[in-house]
């Protein structure tokens, strides 16, 4: 026996969901779903107000764009409040660019600028064509024709520039280049060499590259600009400029090596068993299995510690290299451009600067990085 | 290869040029670097380098001849690249040609740098030969001290201490632009001065005898400063006793920072000091009000007063806390480059002193009116070639670069920014300290 | 790895002749040094350090006196000087970092934003370059030195600095630091009872109230005591001299340039590694607590970022070892640390300079490896409450 139950009256409708999609849905999902999401939102809102129109104001509103001297930035002078002198950098940009590098040879910096370009471009194209001699050509033409374009080659007909005319982003560059160019390979070589059986080598190259990870780039500027001269013989002098890219040369390459270690750690191990059971040398092994696979992994690590790099370049200031932060302080103090809102122009132009690159270098790795998981999902 | 040891360098004379060559020592085993002087009248000697005190052996040794001595340590030198070609030193078809030229390079690169290394150091020749040999002056200066060294725009060096150099390039070469800057930082200068890397250093550098006695001499002082202190100008501060309970900014890595304590401890006064790495964050600090003082060598404070927004709310106070006698150092043991060090500054007082001027020598030298003005101007005696140069160097001087008035008033007094006034840098004609010995 | 299949013979000569290769080397390097110190009249040896310096430095934590002072007490200034930047920043980096780690997953679009916009933008500018801006701003935004704000009765703020009353703890005074440690260590061991109960399934104590009640308190109390007892503590209050304010407790606005710059860079990367280390967490975790009825707070406090600081101690450890090296920095600034000591002032004027390089690195490198041990034995605690 059994009851049944039937229901008689329908069930009403129930009201309609609140919109899921469309920009109100997203605000109320994002910025109203509770009372404390709510207040950091008006919190974070006002502070907006804040900051940003004075930000806009001065960098733009009130900016001043032309003019021949410190004059034209003086709020005094122009009648009304000032914001940052562009003017000032305009005049500069010169000097900021290219230091006391002559006037007449200046060409010469520049066609440096647009190989760099060139190499860089052709490295960092992952699709470019024949990329090997892209690399070719970054580590080895690219250094040999820079130096003899920056330094002279009086058989080329190039006047010789002493290194202490250089200045500005010509050496903010030249150091980071070198130190990348120089930190790669060698630290290609201490990583190798960390994972090494032979063990004088791996303590060797693990006390070279933890002793220099475990001090600051600064005292390591200093030994190379006091202690080096010390340790070579008498009357072998070395560059002055040359003395701090020896130092961050070293420097870089102990962090590059740690990096391209995690990047050899990375690779299974069943390909280099593989390899060696299809009867490859191990030198074989290492440069046609797992050297690439490790580089390929460590791209983004690579563009970091450049980037970490190009910024600790700016460090060479202190031990009196006049790269750009240096001439930007010097530029920063010159009488005819005195104005009040002249170094804060001069500094915002320098953030500009780092930034536009750092934060350029930095996507680019984590689109490598972004690329390498697809294609790790692919497989 | 045979060596010839015939010392000649008597009585005074010096080897007009020396030069590093390599060859066999005696007993044949391996090269050694032997230094050869000749002089004028093609005399030669050969002699072991000093290699420990490495500073003009030419003229501790001479005559002596100790070639089996300094063999065992020179051969570790072979691998470095000569100065002088081979073929030069050593006869045609010799074994050590050939030997030597076709040496195996086994080692990696850590050998071969190790060698480079091992390699003693050896300065052998005389400076000034070294100097001519290379064809310009290798002059150290400053980062950029306005008025005594500092790149214009143009990246052309421009000042007193600059204009020093050019002087010597002149009186050596006939030519003041034949001559290298390269700019130093304080903690580096002595150290390029000591191991040769500059000729003479002209960066207002304080002539002190710990300095002196460190493997270096000193010329004659081009300029008599001393520490002293920019204040602002509402403060109504007169002399330094004021500056008690002061914040004093400070650039670091110079005498400033003792001199600065010394002084106001012998005083009895206190003082707060902010030192900065560089001459840029010093200014800035004073002039953001961190300090109420900024104090260094006076004659930087004109430039500094320059650099700052409102040149004319600042005073530097007349009192001085300290000697500083710039002077051009140059590495010790080479007496003939010192006196011509010493002496291109004397010439150029001796012309202020005589009315010899840039615009006027060429005409009085035609017609000179004095036995001292023909005795400067080399048109008596044989001064200039005593000294290893030419008669006319003083000319030379002169007509390239001035006297030492003009060069004054042009780069630091009247005639440039920083208005310097002349002071203790006057002629000791003119109650000041420069005084010129004679020229005879 | 690749090494293995080496010949034994000459896997034994690649290991000599590197051997041989660097003692050739530091042997070449020793004695071109050696010579050229001779020649230069410099006497090797650490006997300098106890040549009195003569030097006056800005900010010193233990007593110094230019004239008597010994190099060795001013490379000491000098480290002590980094030490106090460095274990602030790292204190404040710590909290800024974790605030903005957190915040980049909050809930909150605009807040997750701004964290972004601080992360990048910081993270891609040379910390130099924030440093000189720092300076500059300190000095320009705070009043002149003799118009100082004032906030309360001896309290003073001008651009050298900022000026506190210094209560003076010497003599029977140091009962008051003492009660605060006591406090502190109390506060522990509440925690660590309130742990065991939890863990036992009782309730918690109230470790909040009772810790801030203990640290505030006890100390209070110690004064109390020491004023009842006839013997009150002094306290230096700042004044106005005829330059600047003097006497009390002065924070100079080197120091709190460098303290703000720095905290605020590692901030970003460290904002970075917590990040990294939330996202590490199954998000199932974080779905159960919430089904338990846990909060936000209580979800991120309780479940997710104790699960999180596995990935987080690792990084964060190399993070404050980057952090102290990079508090050299404040040379360019005038901040008187261990570099801006031995590197700057006594190797230019003892001309030591293979010493002071050696003395200098040698700090670092050891106070690399306190903090690595230090930090491994946390971590080692940390991975154990894996279970």
């Amino acid at each position: 026996m059994s009851e049944t139950f039937l229901r008689t009256a329908e069930v009403p409708p129930r009201a309609p969901p609140a919109a899921v999609g469309g920009p109100f849905a997203w605000v109320r999902r994002n910025l109203f779903s509770s009372l404390g999401n709510a207040a950091t939102t008006l919190v974070v809102l006002a502070l907006l107000a804040l900051v940003l129109p004075p930000l806009f104001r001065f960098l733009v509103l009130d900016a001043v764009w032309t003019g021949g001297s410190g004059e034209a930035c003086r709020p005094e002078a122009a009648g009304r409040p000032v914001g940052a002198c562009w003017a000032f950098i305009h005049e500069k940009l010169g000097y900021l660019v290219y230091g006391s590098y002559p006037l007449a040879e200046r060409w010469r910096p520049d066609a440096v600028f647009a190989l760099m370009l060139l190499g860089g471009g052709w490295m960092l194209w992952l699709d470019a064509p024949r990329r090997g001699l892209g690399a070719l050509f970054f580590f080895g033409v690219f250094p040999v024709a820079a130096y003899l374009l920056l330094a002279g080659a009086p058989a080329l007909g190039l006047k010789p520039v002493p290194t202490g005319l250089w200045g500005g982003m010509i050496v903010t560059f030249v150091v980071s280049l070198v130190g990348i160019v120089v930190s790669l390979p060698l630290g290609i070589l201490l990583a190798l060499g960390r994972r090494s059986d032979l063990p004088v080598i791996r303590l060797a190259c693990t006390l070279f590259i933890e002793f220099w990870r475990g001090v600051p780039l600064i005292t390591v500027l200093f030994m190379a600009n006091v202690m080096l001269p010390l340790f070579l013989p008498g009357d072998i002098t070395i560059d002055r400029l040359l003395r701090p890219l020896v130092g961050v040369a070293l420097f870089a390459s102990a962090y590059m090596a740690e990096v391209v270690r995690g990047g050899l750690q990375a690779v299974p191990p069943g390909q280099a068993q593989a390899a060696r059971a299809l009867g490859l040398t191990e030198l074989q092994i290492l440069r046609f299995v797992v050297l690439p696979q490790a580089i390929k992994i460590v791209v983004p690590g690579i563009v970091n510690t450049f980037i970490g790099l190009f910024k600790d370049t700016t460090l060479v200031s202190i031990v009196g290299i006049a790269d750009f932060i240096r001439v930007l302080e010097s530029a920063r103090i010159d009488p005819r451009w005195a104005a009040p809102s002249v170094p804060v122009t001069a500094y915002a132009f320098a953030a500009l600067f780092y930034f536009a690159f750092c934060f350029g270098m930095a996507r680019y790795a984590a689109f490598i990085e972004r690329r390498l998981a697809a294609g790790e999902g692919a497989r | 290869m045979g060596v010839l040891t015939k010392p000649c360098w008597a009585e005074g004379s010096r080897p007009a040029w020396t030069r590093r060559v390599l060859g066999p020592n005696r007993a044949g085993s391996r090269g050694g670097v032997l230094a050869i002087g000749t002089l004028g009248e093609g005399c030669c000697a050969a002699i072991t380098p000093a290699w420990s005190s490495g500073v003009n052996p030419a003229l501790d040794r001479a005559g002596g001849f100790e070639g089996n001595a300094g063999a065992e340590k020179a051969g570790e030198s072979d691998a470095r690249a000569d100065p002088i070609p081979l073929k030069d030193a050593i006869p045609a078809g010799s074994s050590f040609g050939r030997r030597a030229g076709s040496r195996p390079v086994r080692w990696g690169i850590g050998i071969l740098a190790a060698a480079l290394l091992l390699a003693p150091p050896a300065q052998a020749q005389g400076i000034l030969a070294q100097v001519k040999a290379r064809g310009h002056l290798v002059c150290g200066v400053s980062q950029g001290v306005a008025g005594f060294s500092m790149p214009d725009s143009q990246g052309q060096w421009r000042g007193l201490d600059v204009e020093f150099c050019r002087a010597m390039a002149a009186a050596i070469f006939d030519d003041p632009d034949k001559v290298r800057f390269i700019p130093l930082a304080s903690p580096a200068r002595f150290t390029a001065v000591q191991s040769g890397e500059v000729d003479v250093l002209a960066r207002n550098t304080t002539w002190t005898l710990a300095r002196d006695t460190a493997a270096m001499n000193f010329g004659a002082v081009n300029f008599y400063d001393g520490q002293g202190f920019l204040v602002r100008k509402d403060r109504n501060i007169a002399e330094v006793r004021q500056l008690d309970r002061a914040t004093i900014c400070l650039q670091q890595g110079t005498t400033t920072e003792l001199n600065l304590a010394d002084w106001f401890r012998a005083h009895g006064l206190t003082q707060s000091v902010v030192t900065f790495a560089n001459s840029e964050q010093t200014l800035s600090g004073y002039e953001s009000g961190r300090c109420d003082a900024l104090s260094t060598d006076k004659s930087s404070l004109f430039g500094e007063r320059l650099k700052t927004a409102d040149p004319e709310a600042h005073v530097i106070l007349d009192e001085l806390i300290s000697k500083e006698p710039f002077a051009p150092a140059l590495r010790q043991g080479d007496d003939q480059w010192r006196d011509i060090v010493t002496w291109t500054h004397y010439a150029m007082l001796n012309a202020e002193e005589a009315g010899l001027t840039r615009e006027n020598v060429e005409a009085t030298r035609k017609a000179p009116a004095s036995p001292n003005v023909r005795r400067i101007l080399g048109l008596e005696g044989r001064y200039g070639q005593d000294l290893g140069l030419t008669n006319d160097w003083a000319f030379r001087i002169i007509r390239h670069v001035g006297n030492y008035g003009e060069v004054f008033s042009r780069n630091v007094g009247e005639g440039s920014a920083l208005k310097v006034p002349r002071g203790l840098n006057a002629l000791w004609t003119q109650g000041g300290l420069q005084y010129g010995p004679p020229i005879r | 790895m690749a090494d293995s299949a080496l010949a034994p013979k000459l896997r034994l000569a690649v290991q000599a002749g590197l051997l041989l290769a660097v003692a050739a080397l530091a042997y070449g390097a020793t004695t071109n040094a050696a010579d050229k110190l001779a020649r230069q009249g410099i006497v090797a040896g650490f006997g300098f350090l106890r040549r009195a310096a003569g030097f006056d430095i800005s900010q010193t934590l233990i007593p110094y006196a230019a004239a008597t002072a010994t190099y060795g007490e001013a490379i000491l200034v000098g480290l002590l000087n980094t030490l106090l930047v460095a274990s602030l920043g790292i204190v404040l980096a710590t909290i800024l970092g974790f605030v903005v780690g957190i915040a980049r997953r909050s809930p909150n679009a605009l807040a997750r934003g701004l964290a972004a916009t601080y992360v990048e933008t910081l993270r891609n500018l040379p910390l130099l370059l924030q440093l000189l801006v720092w300076y500059v701003a300190v000095r320009v935004v705070l009043p002149p030195a003799l118009e100082p704000a004032v906030f309360a009765e001896g309290a003073f703020l001008t651009q050298r600095g900022l000026f506190l009353p210094r209560p003076d703890f010497s003599g029977t005074g140091w009962l008051v630091p003492a009660a605060f440690l006591l406090g502190i260590g109390a506060t522990l061991i509440l925690a660590r009872l309130s742990r065991r109960r939890i863990e036992a399934g009782r309730t918690p104590l109230p470790v909040l109230a009772a810790g801030s009640g203990l640290i505030l308190g006890l100390p209070a109390l110690a004064w109390i005591g020491l004023a009842l007892a006839g013997r009150v503590i002094p306290i230096a209050f700042p004044a106005r001299g005829p330059y600047d304010i003097e006497g009390g407790l002065a924070v100079q606005p080197e120091f709190a340039a460098l303290l703000i710059g720095l905290s605020t860079y590692s901030a970003a990367f460290i904002a970075e590694i917590v990040r990294a280390g939330l996202d590490s967490v199954a998000r199932g975790q974080e779905e159960a607590a919430q089904a338990l009825g846990l909060n936000r707070a209580q979800r991120l406090r309780l479940v997710v970022v104790p699960q999180a600081m596995r990935v987080i101690v690792p990084p964060l450890t190399s993070q404050y070892l980057s952090l102290t090296k990079n508090s050299s920095l404040g040379v360019l600034i005038g901040y008187p640390d261990l570099v801006h000591v031995t590197m700057g002032t006594v190797l230019n004027q003892t001309n030591q300079a293979v010493e002071a390089v050696a003395i200098t690195m040698g700090i670092y490198l050891a106070l690399s490896l306190v903090t690595s041990v230090a930090m491994n034995l946390y971590n080692r605690r940390v991975a154990l409450v894996e279970r």
